[in-house]
């Protein structure tokens, strides 16, 4: 019995310490739980990683620029328009919109004066023939004059002409700027005289090149993985990022309304880096400038590497993306102050750092219009347009250009 | 074909037309080096005993008459054994310098070249070899400054005042290369690709009559040959004018054996749209020369571009065996590895090209991207903003369009 009695004792005793035991570990391992979980809310996330676009390309189902969907699978905003007029009424309003025109507007050359220009012994002109607009050069004794067939550049910075001659496409050797109001020499093209005129009115685009031209754009040059730009659509449309929508037509025309959604593409979805370079499939990702080995300042046209340089963009672990600044729907907001409230989400309050993911500086100079400070801008020779720097940055020697 | 010399020559003359990165990048292939290596003097460094001595003795001139017969695997095998022998002389480092540079190993040759350089500091020839393995990896800067160093000593050396004048082409300087090339018009009148750099270069600097002048020698020296049609095709090319290019490459390919012929015929026809004919050009340039890398190379892009990235793989390995030691294929590979999800091999591979050439940011990005596919997230990260800071410390001047652009407006 007192055998017994001890057992029982023991067998108490032990269960006693062995609920403190429990007790203890649940508590050490719930501290742990917590302490873990504050370390991981305040740890950094990864950096996102920018691919090049031609890995976007092959790896992703849908990305602009891609030429595998046939032309049938394309609809034409007119019935993007039937269900999202306001989307459609505003992205027409866009920028990107009117990244070119097919065939030049010719009541647009009225309100200009003489487009001409001269090089060497050549005269070029831009001119308006009835209906038509055409690119001329003459070295005084003979002259070629071709119909120009589009327009590229939204006119901001002016507008580069695309022609075709014995079914081969060209590039005016001038463009049009609209700082200067006329032409000048064609970006990288250099100033010389050839001696064929045709040479001298444009260069001759190689097959490649010329499917990127028209593949940023145009919408739907090419199709079934053939480029084919005179059933496409000039500027950038809908369809050009949220992918043909014919199918999506249809599912949403049959009440088939969630398989419609999937049957289009929403880029608002993608990550970070997915987004920044989904822009990038034409403004240039941080992996396509790296592929090409290009450095120095040609490369402030490329806004989302420059975005993926910035300290804002690795520091804030993507949290800034394209969107965060640009409506893709809405047109470019050119006033600096506009941005204003973006900046100061971050760089707010002094003690508000101690909550953010890493310490957020305060600008000690101003609160208003941050852009021209931070993001300055950059002329490139010979363009006569100065682009903003998306490197966002303190700028501690005005005029240097960080690569 | 006198009517489309003198319309080339005329086109030359006008001068900044002339696309120079891009005949720089064509003539960078083509350029064949005349490395005459001096053979190494067996000099012992301080043998123990007489024995030992003719031993070492024997070793080195075993090695040398091996290079001399292009036996590299004996020769390397020789001057590795002397090394371990404890013969560290400067002819030892120099020949397995030497012998390095022959199978492409460039970046070895640099390494011994310049421990040669450290014992032998005076001498011209180290310096045009390290020269030498500079412009195979196509630094040119490097190279010049090295060439310039053994013309310091030895201003007489033809090899490398023409080396250095090749460099100066490649990087743009015609002044300075005329400066060079100009001296050699005696010894080098009838070789092709020096009147072809001379001409060039007189025309990039406006000077018109002597641009003529070299042209028309150039053409006299060529007669009917291959070569004179394959530089006369490649000027073409350059400038866009593929309608003249093609009757010219077609006249270079005559007789099937002109290395580089077929594959600018290849490059032609991409550029105007017929990657089939490309192929099967790329195809034969490999047939006759199976160490053109670049004919590997662009004929896998093109069974990449058509999807088809098991051909690409197939290609490509072929090229590597043949050329093991080149970072551009292996980097290929790794790119068509990784189009094949064949992600360890793509990594295995990049890193054997960055091994090679651990200075170029697209390989990085290439294994960064292959770590990402193979679910190594932490190692993409790393190799990816090793390609950042890669990418960031090129030096300024790539987009070379960019300062001409800018001297052009100044002049205007």
């Amino acid at each position: 019995m007192t055998g017994l009695g001890q057992s029982y004792k023991v067998i108490v005793e032990r269960t006693f310490l062995c609920l403190i035991a429990v007790g203890s570990l649940t508590r050490v391992l719930a501290q742990e739980r917590c302490i873990r979980s504050h370390v991981q809310h305040n740890r950094p996330k990864a950096v996102p990683i920018s691919l090049s676009t031609p890995d976007r390309l092959a790896d992703m189902p849908w990305w602009p620029t891609k030429g595998t969907p046939a032309r049938e699978e394309y609809v034409g905003t007119k019935v993007c328009e039937t269900c999202h007029r306001m989307k459609v009424a505003s992205q027409a309003l866009t920028e990107m919109a009117k990244a070119s025109t097919r065939s030049p507007d010719p009541a647009v050359l009225d309100a200009l004066p003489a487009l001409t220009f001269r090089q060497g012994f050549f005269t070029y002109e831009i001119e308006r023939q009835g209906d038509a607009v055409l690119a001329s050069v003459t070295d005084g004794d003979s002259s070629v004059a071709r119909p120009l067939l589009f327009a590229f550049g939204k006119g901001i910075v002016g507008h580069t002409y695309i022609y075709r001659a014995d079914g081969k496409f060209y590039e005016s050797h001038v463009s049009y700027y609209s700082a200067i109001r006329g032409l000048d020499l064609t970006t990288g093209h250099l100033q010389s005289a050839v001696p064929s005129l045709e040479q001298t009115l444009g260069r001759l685009l190689q097959p490649q090149e010329v499917q990127k031209c028209f593949g940023c754009h145009t919408t739907a040059a090419t199709t079934s993985n053939h480029f084919e730009p005179d059933q496409s659509f000039a500027g950038v449309t809908c369809e050009a990022c949220h992918q043909p929508g014919a199918k999506h037509v249809q599912a949403m025309m049959a009440g088939q309304i969630e398989r419609g959604k999937r049957l289009i593409f929403n880029p608002a979805r993608l990550d970070p880096a997915e987004s920044v370079d989904f822009c990038g499939a034409c403004h240039r990702t941080l992996g396509d400038v790296i592929q090409m080995d290009v450095t120095g300042v040609p490369t402030v046209r490329f806004q989302p590497f420059r975005l993926e340089e910035s300290h804002c963009w690795i520091r804030s672990m993507g949290k800034l993306t394209c969107l965060t600044c640009h409506d893709p729907h809405k047109p470019l907001a050119q006033d600096a102050s506009s941005y204003d409230h973006i900046c100061i989400q971050c760089h707010s309050q002094p003690g508000d750092h101690k909550q953010q993911i890493h310490p957020i500086l305060q600008c000690k100079v101003g609160r208003r219009e941050c852009v021209n400070c931070h993001m300055p801008k950059v002329e490139i020779p010979g363009m006569h347009h100065a682009f903003v720097d998306h490197s966002i940055r303190i700028q501690k020697d005005v005029g240097y250009f960080p690569n | 074909m006198a009517t489309a010399v003198l319309h080339f020559i005329f086109q030359l003359s006008t001068g900044d037309l002339f696309p120079a990165a891009f005949v720089r990048a064509l003539l960078c292939l083509t350029v064949l080096l005349g490395t005459n290596f001096s053979q190494a003097q067996p000099r012992s460094a301080a043998p123990e005993g007489q024995t030992k001595q003719l031993e070492l003795k024997e070793i080195a001139e075993h090695g040398n008459h091996a290079l001399a017969a292009s036996d590299y695997a004996t020769a390397e095998q020789d001057y590795k054994r002397l090394l371990r022998l404890g013969m560290r002389s400067a002819s030892v480092y120099s020949n397995l310098g030497v012998v390095y540079l022959r199978t492409g190993r460039f970046d070895q040759a640099i390494n011994v070249l310049l421990k040669a350089k450290n014992v032998a500091p005076s001498v011209a020839g180290i310096r045009v070899n390290l020269g030498l393995a500079y412009f195979r990896k196509h630094d040119f800067k490097a190279a010049a400054s090295y060439f310039g160093n053994a013309l310091d000593s030895k201003p007489d050396n033809l090899q490398a005042r023409y080396l250095r004048g090749v460099c100066d082409f490649m990087l743009d300087n015609f002044t300075a290369a005329v400066k060079d090339f100009e001296p050699l018009q005696t010894d080098e009148s009838n070789d092709l690709e020096y009147l072809f750099m001379l001409g060039t270069s007189y025309g990039m600097l406006k000077r018109t009559d002597d641009s003529l002048r070299t042209f028309k020698r150039m053409v006299e020296a060529g007669g009917d040959s291959p070569h004179l049609h394959l530089l006369l095709g490649k000027a073409y090319l350059a400038l866009g004018q593929y309608d003249k290019a093609e009757p010219e490459l077609n006249r270079a390919t005559k007789g099937d054996s002109l290395p580089f012929a077929h594959y600018y015929l290849g490059v032609l026809k991409g550029q105007t749209g017929h990657p089939d004919e490309a192929a099967m050009e790329y195809q034969k340039e490999i047939d006759i020369d199976p160490t053109n890398i670049f004919a590997y190379k662009d004929l896998a892009e093109i069974r990449l571009d058509e999807a088809d990235a098991d051909a690409a793989v197939a290609i490509l390995e072929k090229g590597v065996a043949q050329n093991p030691h080149t970072p551009e294929l292996l980097a290929t590979l790794g790119r068509a590895y990784l189009r094949t999800s064949r992600h360890e091999r793509a990594i295995l591979v990049l890193r054997k090209a960055i091994a090679l050439s651990p200075e170029v940011g697209s390989y990085h990005y290439q294994l960064g991207r292959a770590y990402l596919k193979a679910g190594r997230r932490a190692e993409a990260n790393a190799e990816m903003a090793l390609a950042r800071s890669l990418t960031s410390e090129a030096p300024e001047g790539k987009m070379g369009a960019l300062s001409k652009d800018q001297e052009i407006i100044e002049t205007r």
